[in-house]
């Protein structure tokens, strides 16, 4: 029952444009900011006057830093705890949710073009995965884990996945569970995961 | 003594303040490593700005909280431990006091959530001057609830050093180590450690 507390009372925030598509920049502005008693400059009790173009400038990264419960830096370790791991594009990445307890994130769909790991031998994998990725796009300013980059709409990835509810989907290891990829070449996310060599193939990857 | 073991004396003697110069270049070489492993902390590259100009310390409100605004006790235990642990009245060598408010920036929260593989995680918002405004922590009882509670300080006490302005560091076993298995398991580290009390006090 709680384990979905934070679907629960998701407030859908307003989209107000979408010029860049995906995970762009300043395209979308969610509630956070209107959310006061979060994020409020009125709440704010220290001393100084808050510089505006720093708290409203559009295009601006705010990191989050997390501490994570999967974290692999060897491919052994992250093929053990994935169900599967594909080569997808990014098809869509959707409006930026602002859950009343929670931080923001928004809901990323990958097309799977290749099958290059299945642990179990699943039958039906799924042509298409949704997940959850923490971050998004608010009040002017992209809201983003630390070495866990946004999402963008025709992205090429690898990513790791585990099922943990019947057709519910989470990266395995957070950033140490997704790749770069593109023209069959493989580039780390993060420089704290598995350590890949630019260029890398998927052959290669997997042999790691 | 004769004249022969006088002059061995004075070669040996002389020898020795040959090798002085490359003595003294490995003792120079082995206080610069043992000072910059000394900081070794990473900075976020935000800070509080009510420090006092005198006397100790930065005093940082935290919006109390009641058992009750948790899901779980466990998760209240973690956030009060982890806030206690890391304060001047628990460790007089950190330059941080932490106390209770009706009203702060600082929140904590427990939220459940199996969508995702982060344990804990920390929400800031900005101002200018390299300052915090607000802070937002979370604590996932998805993963964190099945941990003993030493792991699950290790979370909390982590997110109150990002808090205080801590950037993860890894490869070492300090609490800013990002990942909860390193941290714990096999560190064993679930409060500051003098790495991190450093990068605290370099702020403070």
């Amino acid at each position: 029952m709680i384990l979905f507390q934070g679907f629960r009372k998701l407030k859908t925030v307003t989209a107000l444009a979408m010029v860049f598509g995906g995970s762009g920049c300043a395209t979308k502005l969610a509630a956070a900011d209107q959310h006061e008693d979060r994020v409020s400059p009125s709440t704010v009790d220290v001393s100084p006057t808050p510089v505006k173009e720093d708290i409203v400038q559009r295009c601006t990264t705010r990191t989050m830093s997390a501490s994570w419960a999967e974290y692999y830096r060897s491919m052994s370790e992250l093929k053990r705890n994935s169900g599967i791991g594909v080569v997808g594009t990014v098809s869509t990445v959707g409006e930026t949710v602002q859950p009343d307890i929670g931080p923001l994130f928004q809901l990323v769909t990958i097309s799977v073009d290749q099958l290059i790991w299945n642990r179990d031998g699943k039958a039906d994998v799924p042509k298409s995965i949704t997940f959850e990725q923490t971050g998004g796009v608010a009040a002017g300013s992209k809201f983003e884990l630390e070495g866990d980059p946004l999402f963008s709409v025709g992205e090429q990835a690898i990513i790791f996945f585990t099922e943990f509810s019947p057709g519910k989907y989470r990266v395995t290891g957070g950033p140490t569970g997704r790749f770069g990829f593109q023209n069959g070449r493989i580039s780390p996310v993060t420089d704290d995961g598995i350590k890949v060599a630019e260029g890398t193939t998927v052959e290669q990857l997997l042999q790691l | 003594m004769n004249i022969t073991n006088v002059f061995k004396a004075t070669k040996q003697v002389g020898r020795r303040y040959k090798q002085l110069p490359i003595l003294l270049l490995v003792a120079a070489c082995m206080v610069s490593v043992l000072s910059s492993s000394a900081q070794a902390y990473n900075l976020w590259g935000f800070r509080w700005f009510t420090t006092p100009t005198s006397g100790c310390c930065l005093n940082r409100s935290v919006k109390s909280f009641t058992m009750s605004s948790f899901l779980t006790t466990d998760a209240w235990y973690a956030w009060t431990n982890g806030i206690a642990w890391w304060s001047h009245n628990n460790n007089a060598s950190i330059n941080v006091n932490m106390s209770y408010a009706s009203s702060s920036t600082v929140k904590v929260w427990e939220v459940q959530n199996p969508n995702v593989t982060w344990d804990g995680l920390s929400s800031p918002t900005f101002m200018g001057g390299g300052q915090f405004a607000t802070m937002d922590m979370f604590l996932n009882t998805t993963w964190a609830g099945g941990y003993s509670w030493q792991k699950r300080l290790s979370v909390t006490s982590h997110e109150v050093g990002h808090m205080l302005g801590l950037d993860h560091r890894s490869g070492a076993c300090t609490l800013m180590q990002p990942d909860s298995f390193t941290r714990w398991d096999s560190c064993g580290v679930n409060s500051a450690t003098a790495d991190d009390i450093n990068g605290v006090n370099s702020l403070y």
